[in-house]
């Protein structure tokens, strides 16, 4: 009982916390309301990681209730749920520490705040629960709340992007819904926490079906070609609403399509047929024209969404090689993406907080002027780009090692796993192509600033000379050490790289 | 962190066998030895972080602080590596049990976990480069004074040295690969250290050509991993052999020599070489290239000798895979010393062509590698010549930059046609210079001469032992023509050279250099100490031989039987006397022997000569050739097509799946018109029923309001009549007290008091009347008000339902007007902006998903 009430505080801690934020924003002030945001983002990271000992050794299930007749609200962890779970959790309290200085010029922070929580309860719901139905509950939740991140802005711009988002994340909704009812009438359950439902296998709309669930999760995921909200969406919204957007929500998606690929159909299935191969090769079409596109970007937040478009990528290929090590490599990336990405949107997010510059050839010589900044950007952008020692490069390998051993199982032919190694090299050099000429030109070259050239959003006020203009302790903090961890992370890859093989093995029945 | 460390035994390369036995039980001294070579790597690093740290600014005080550290630093790397030594070659005995070879597995490291382990080549060229590291840091700390950012040199360049050693101290391909990696990454702020505009562009072709290098050395580690499920740097011909048969082994080969070879400088991976090596600070460009291409050299060596390494024991019969791959390297070596040397020709910057020089040069050892994988177990000459010249190329190349660097110092010139007669100025720097350039161009007893004379054997029995392979049993003729192109390319190196050290020293002198001073002191002792070794090493070539090549042939799988593993020591014997021409003996030896080589040293230099004479007095030094044959310009062109495409196509698909989605609608047209002209139908039924509807109801209300007035009325008769008899009663009441009074009046006057009580009574009974009439006349009063209120409710009903009417109305004109701004708003659209159906965007479309799902709920019931 006392892990059931651990689970359910996990889940519940945030959304009563956006409550007591928004009275308490309104009672003391908004900067209480911050900070009351981070500790409650903290709290349920210590909850969540509470439950590890417990998760790894037993598992976790417990039905809570019936919501309808037969269909039961269930919480149930499982090793995956566990490894996104505590990633959400936690990039939730970096996001958090660096949204209370973000913020100050922003407008109603009491909201944001609230609904950031709010996200966040919905994020654990998702990963929490083991039934779909459960799962849509509060897929549909995070999804409907996190539309108020995107448009907090309330310019044009922001509204029309939280249209599209909304908008494409109700039919994504629709669709999921869909396929949930079809597979409750033929397997009489929804039930997650297994490796396949056998009566589904043998339904003659199997594959229909499964591009219902893969279609539903895409959305959310940002995987070609339901992608074209994710590069409007996550960069008008604030950045700690980005970098959550960008690192963990998109990956509540990714979460679905392993549940969608192994939980409900399992790998031994879906190898005999097409639909596997086609996802694959919609993984590679999202990971190279996530990347093309990127290269022609001139606004660095829209090229970072570009990017993590790419990065989707990955881990769709990851889940469609239907290797364990492919299936690894997916959920390590999952890990390895959340913390660069999050790094990458934070370092942006305090040069446009400092300086107003968004646009790329304003950046050039940044570098001299927020050199901690930068170093994080180029620590990540390092590990983007997938060179060692940085986390990047132990999912690319796992990843190319996946392609590999899928030949090697005969779910793809040989030379498609030589093309897949191929394709990964292709977008790490793309990846090279639009992150190494920011670096480099933050550090060096050009002294004077460009700025005035582009066009910008806000305000400008690009730094003169050599003047220091790194945000304080309270931003750079959360952004360093997340850098550090690409880096910690690249050198010292037990934790995730344990949890991923562990998520692989439960899969495979290894 | 949990390091373990093991010792391996190897036997001594008099055997020539290589046992791989892991040693049980680690003694304490084994182990601290052991963790030498991550020390080699940690020990630069910390030291470079701390002089960081501790020397911020950029004056006197801490410049010298800075320069302490830094020498401090780089010279205690050489001595980490070079206590190295006796582990590795020589073996310590530890409990009567000879331990060979350095070894540290750090598992937690990367999830694989990472391997070091020196090899004596490895070490050989680790030595060599900490040793110019430290010389080079040495003439920056004067060197440095010209340029700017000095402690971000200082911290990036000794950064650079750890990376660099861990790459020739690795035991696999993974440990390798990730200082492979980094040495790119930092060595990239050497290359842009100017942060002028050739600087930038040298440094982004540097930063692609090692990406892309990189990429591919990684995608042949993949797969050989994937394969083999290992990437230890060890003979794993079998294995591969075994996991790979067919041409995947070959592609694995080709993928792994392009990576390095981009590091190399192999041709056509070779252009960024000629641009990054100029623009970086000299004491850079020195370590650039002299230093850094070696680890791609020494990828090379790894993956052909080592990966690939042939029996020891029996000599293939027939082609194997070695020796195709061999052949293959042998050309690209070829291609690429040949290559280098015309461009090194037409160079008209010294350091310029300097690079050029190293790309040649490069192409030297790439071309021995070659000959050792095609002769398989006989290809100790190619193997010993290619990592003979791998030290001797950094010596004479890091002692050539820095003279130029040296010159340069003073005169900020670096195009050799502009200077001159810098001898009488500097003569330490010119004869320096000098001393680099015998040895560049392989004059006896400079450290070339022996390096060359192995590698020129080496490409001669390539020849002679062709005839095992052909079909008809003759020698390839082929490799004939490559020997000619080894001697033509020592023509061009001695001629470019010679060119070079007499422009820039002896030509006439400009008058604006007459008072250029000397080199500084600090430049003098690198150049010194470069000087002597390369005098040392020419003087006793066998020294190297001895103590690192030649107990490293057996570990590559060469025949300790065959005839050139023996000749190798033999020839560095040679040359190791040839100052000793008088000697009779000697002289005997060398006419049978060694008189070719010499002879060939002659014959290049005077081929060179000639070339120099005729290339000055018909100016072909200044040919410029066309643009299309810069391998760079066909390069970019690709690059930028293919990036150019690339980025196009991803930005026209997503706009397209972006816009299809608006565009759905269009599909959807009867539809939204179907919808619209329902809901114009429905609005107008609206219209035309809404008013009738209002009417009848206003109608029937004033109807009823009629009816009720009526029945009021009538009602209100009913009360007046009631009210009449009631004043009727009362008027009948009074007549009765009239009358009754008079009657009581009457009875009254018998008893007065008794009247007097009865007409209180009265008097009573009256006012109690009157208040009854009164409260009936209230009442009236009331029912008549009561009367007007129904009237106004009645009246304002009907303008109530008027108000509705008209509300209605408006809210009919208004519902266009007040939906397009919402959607405006959620669309961003202009106020005002046209309404058509592409505007339609997202609402149109969720009603067609709506309906596509829909559709698909039918197909699917009535599938199921």
């Amino acid at each position: 009982m006392g892990t059931n009430l651990v689970v359910l505080l996990a889940i519940l801690t945030p959304m009563i916390g956006a409550l007591v934020v928004y009275f308490a924003s309104k009672a003391i002030s908004e900067t209480a309301g911050a900070f009351l945001t981070v500790v409650v983002s903290a709290v349920t990271a210590v909850l969540v990681i509470s439950l590890y000992p417990t998760v790894m050794a037993e598992g976790f299930y417990w039905e809570v209730f019936s919501l309808l007749p037969a269909i039961p609200l269930v919480l149930a962890i499982d090793a995956l749920g566990m490894h996104v779970g505590i990633i959400a959790s936690v990039m939730w309290v970096f996001a958090t520490l660096y949204s209370v200085e973000y913020m100050i010029p922003e407008h109603a922070k009491t909201r944001f705040n609230a609904f950031l929580l709010l996200s966040l309860g919905g994020m654990m719901g998702i990963v929490f629960t083991g039934n779909l139905f459960s799962l849509f509950f509060f897929f549909e939740f995070m999804a409907i709340v996190s539309y108020v991140l995107v448009v907090h802005e309330e310019d044009e711009k922001s509204l029309k992007a939280g249209f599209k988002y909304l908008f494409m994340g109700v039919v994504g909704g629709l669709i999921l819904l869909l396929a949930i009812i079809a597979t409750h009438e033929i397997a009489g359950t929804t039930d997650l926490t297994g490796r396949g439902l056998a009566a589904l296998k043998e339904s003659p709309n199997f594959v229909l079906i499964f591009w219902a669930f893969i279609l539903g999760f895409a959305v959310k995921a940002g995987m070609f070609p339901v992608h074209v909200w994710l590069p409007d969406a996550h960069p008008v919204a604030p950045t700690p609403a980005s970098a959550l957007l960008s690192g963990v929500m998109i990956k509540a998606g990714a979460y679905g399509m392993i549940r969608t690929v192994y939980g409900i159909y399992g790998p031994g299935v879906l190898a005999n047929f097409n639909t596997g191969h086609m996802l694959l090769i919609l993984g590679v079409i999202t990971m190279i024209l996530g990347s093309g596109c990127a290269i022609m970007q001139k606004e660095i937040k829209r090229l970072l969404a570009f990017s993590s478009v790419a990065q989707i990528g990955y881990i769709v290929v990851g889940i469609a090689l239907l290797s364990p090590t492919g299936l690894t490599g997916a959920v390590l990336h999952i890990f390895n993406h959340a913390i660069t990405k999050g790094t990458l949107f934070m370092c942006a997010g305090a040069i446009i907080y400092k300086t107003g510059l968004r646009q790329l050839s304003d950046l050039k010589g940044i570098g001299k002027n927020m050199p901690v900044t930068m170093m994080c950007f180029t620590l990540a952008a390092i590990s983007m780009v997938g060179l060692p020692p940085f986390a990047g490069f132990i999912s690319k390998w796992t990843l190319a090692q996946g392609s590999l051993e899928a030949a090697e199982l005969g779910v793809i032919s040989s030379g498609a796993g030589l093309a897949m190694v191929g394709v990964f090299l292709l977008s790490s050099l793309l990846n090279a192509v639009y992150y190494g000429p920011i670096v480099i030109g933050a550090w060096f070259g050009a002294d004077e600033h460009a700025a005035g050239h582009g066009h910008h959003a806000g305000p400008v006020n690009p730094p003169k000379g050599d003047e220091n203009v790194d945000p304080t302790a309270l931003m750079l903090l959360p952004m360093s050490i997340l850098a550090l961890g690409t880096l910690y992370f690249g050198l010292f890859p037990t934790y995730p790289l344990t949890m991923a093989e562990t998520v692989a093995k439960f899969f495979f029945g290894l | 962190m949990a390091a373990n460390a093991v010792m391996q035994v190897m036997a001594g390369p008099a055997t020539a066998k290589v046992v791989e036995t892991i040693a049980g039980p680690v003694t304490p001294d084994v182990s601290w030895m052991a963790y030498l070579p991550l020390l080699a790597v940690i020990v630069p690093w910390i030291g470079a972080v701390i002089t960081a740290l501790v020397a911020r600014k950029v004056n006197e005080t801490d410049n010298k602080i800075r320069h302490v550290l830094t020498c401090i630093t780089a010279i205690s790397a050489f001595v980490i590596v070079v206590l190295m030594q006796k582990p590795v070659v020589q073996g310590i005995e530890v409990g009567g049990q000879l331990y060979k070879g350095l070894e540290l597995h750090l598992p937690l490291v990367l999830g694989k976990g990472i391997t070091f382990g020196v090899a004596p080549i490895g070490l050989l060229i680790a030595t060599v480069t900490s040793l110019i590291w430290a010389l080079s840091s040495i003439y920056a700390t004067s060197y440095m004074t010209i340029e700017h950012a000095p402690r971000r040199y200082f911290l990036f360049v000794i950064l650079t040295l750890g990376a660099n050693l861990g790459v020739l101290l690795s035991k696999d391909l993974f440990t390798l690969f990730l200082f492979f990696e980094m040495m790119a990454v930092l060595s990239l702020t050497l290359v842009v250290h100017n942060e002028n505009g050739p600087a930038m562009a040298a440094g982004k072709v540097f930063n692609y050509m090692g990406t892309i290098g990189g990429l591919l050395l990684l995608g042949g580690m993949m797969i050989l991993y994937s394969k083999t499920g290992t990437l230890d740097i060890a003979p794993m011909t079998d294995l591969i052999e075994a996991t790979m048969p067919g041409a995947l082994k070959y592609v694995v080969a080709a993928l792994m020599i392009l990576g390095f070879g981009s590091k190399a400088g192999i041709f056509y991976m070779h252009i960024w070489l000629p641009e990054a090596h100029p623009v970086a600070p000299t004491p850079a460009s020195a370590l650039l290239s002299g230093l850094m291409i070696k680890t791609g050299a020494y990828g090379i060596l790894t993956t052909v000798c080592m990966l690939f390494a042939p029996d020891p024991h029996h000599a293939a019969h027939g082609m194997t895979t070695l020796n195709y791959i061999g052949y293959a390297v042998i050309w690209v070596g070829i291609g690429t010393m040949f290559f280098g040397v015309v461009n090194a020709l037409l160079s008209t910057n010294c350091k310029r062509m300097l690079a050029y020089h190293s790309v040649s040069q490069m192409g030297y050892i790439v071309m021995g590698v070659g000959v050792a994988g095609y002769l398989g177990n006989e290809g100790a000459m190619g193997l010993a010549g290619s990592a003979y010249h791998m030290v001797n190329h950094a010596l004479f190349k890091a002692g050539l930059f820095f003279s130029v660097g040296a010159v340069y110092f003073h005169t900020h010139e670096l195009d050799m046609y502009k200077l001159g007669g810098m001898i009488r100025n500097m003569p330490f720097t010119a004869v320096a210079c000098l001393v680099s350039v015998f040895g560049i161009t392989a004059m006896p007893m400079f450290n070339g001469y022996a390096s060359k004379t192995l590698l020129h054997h080496a490409i001669e029995e390539a020849y002679t032992h062709s005839a095992h392979f052909t079909a008809s049993h003759q020698p390839d003729t082929l490799l004939l023509i490559a020997e000619a192109i080894f001697v033509l390319t020592a023509f061009g190196t001695f001629c470019s050279n010679a060119k070079m050290w007499s422009f820039v020293f002896i030509w006439k002198r400009p008058e604006k250099y007459k008072d250029v001073p000397p080199e500084p002191m600090s430049m003098r002792i690198a150049m010194g100490i470069l000087s002597a070794v390369i005098i040392f090493v020419g003087l006793k070539p066998h020294f190297l031989i001895n103590h690192y090549i030649g107990p490293a042939l057996g570990s590559y799988g060469m025949d300790p039987a065959s005839y050139a593993y023996s000749k190798i020591y033999y020839l560095g014997y040679m040359t190791s006397k040839i100052h000793l021409l008088y000697d009779p003996l000697t002289m005997e030896v060398l006419t049978k022997y060694n008189v070719g080589d010499f002879l060939g040293v002659g014959i290049a230099t005077l081929g060179g000569g000639l070339y120099f004479i005729l290339g000055y007095r018909f100016g072909w030094f200044h040919a410029a050739p066309p643009e299309w044959t810069s391998v760079k310009y066909q390069y970019t062109k690709f690059a930028t097509k293919f990036i150019d495409t690339l980025s196009a196509v991803s930005i026209a698909v997503s706009d397209g799946v972006n816009k299809f989605y608006y565009d759905a609608t269009a599909i959807l047209n009867p539809i939204s018109s179907i919808s619209l002209g329902t809901s114009e139908t429905v609005n107008n039924s609206y219209y035309a029923i809404a008013p009738k509807f209002i009417r009848f109801i206003t109608g029937a209300s004033s109807v009823t309001s009629e009816a009720v007035d009526g029945a009021y009325a009538r009602a209100g008769d009913v009360v007046m009549k009631a009210a009449e008899g009631t004043t009727h009663f009362d008027r009948a009441i009074d007549r009765s007290y009239d009358r009754s009074g008079e009657l009581v009046r009457g009875a009254a006057a018998r008893t007065q008091a008794f009247d007097r009580s009865i007409d209180s009574s009265y008097e009573r009974s009256g006012e109690l009347v009157k208040k009854v009439a009164m409260e009936t006349d209230r009442f009236d009063r009331h029912l008549d008000e009561s009367y007007e209120k129904s009237g106004e409710l009645v009246k304002r009903v009907a303008m109530e339902t008027d108000r509705f009417d008209r509300q209605l109305d408006e809210a009919y004109e208004e519902a266009p007007k007040k939906s397009l701004t919402f959607w405006d708003k959620f669309l961003g659209r202009q106020e005002g902006g046209e309404f058509d159906i592409k505007s339609l965007g997202f609402d149109t479309l969720l009603m067609a998903i709506v309906l596509g799902v829909f559709l698909f709920v039918l197909i699917y019931y009535t599938h199921f």
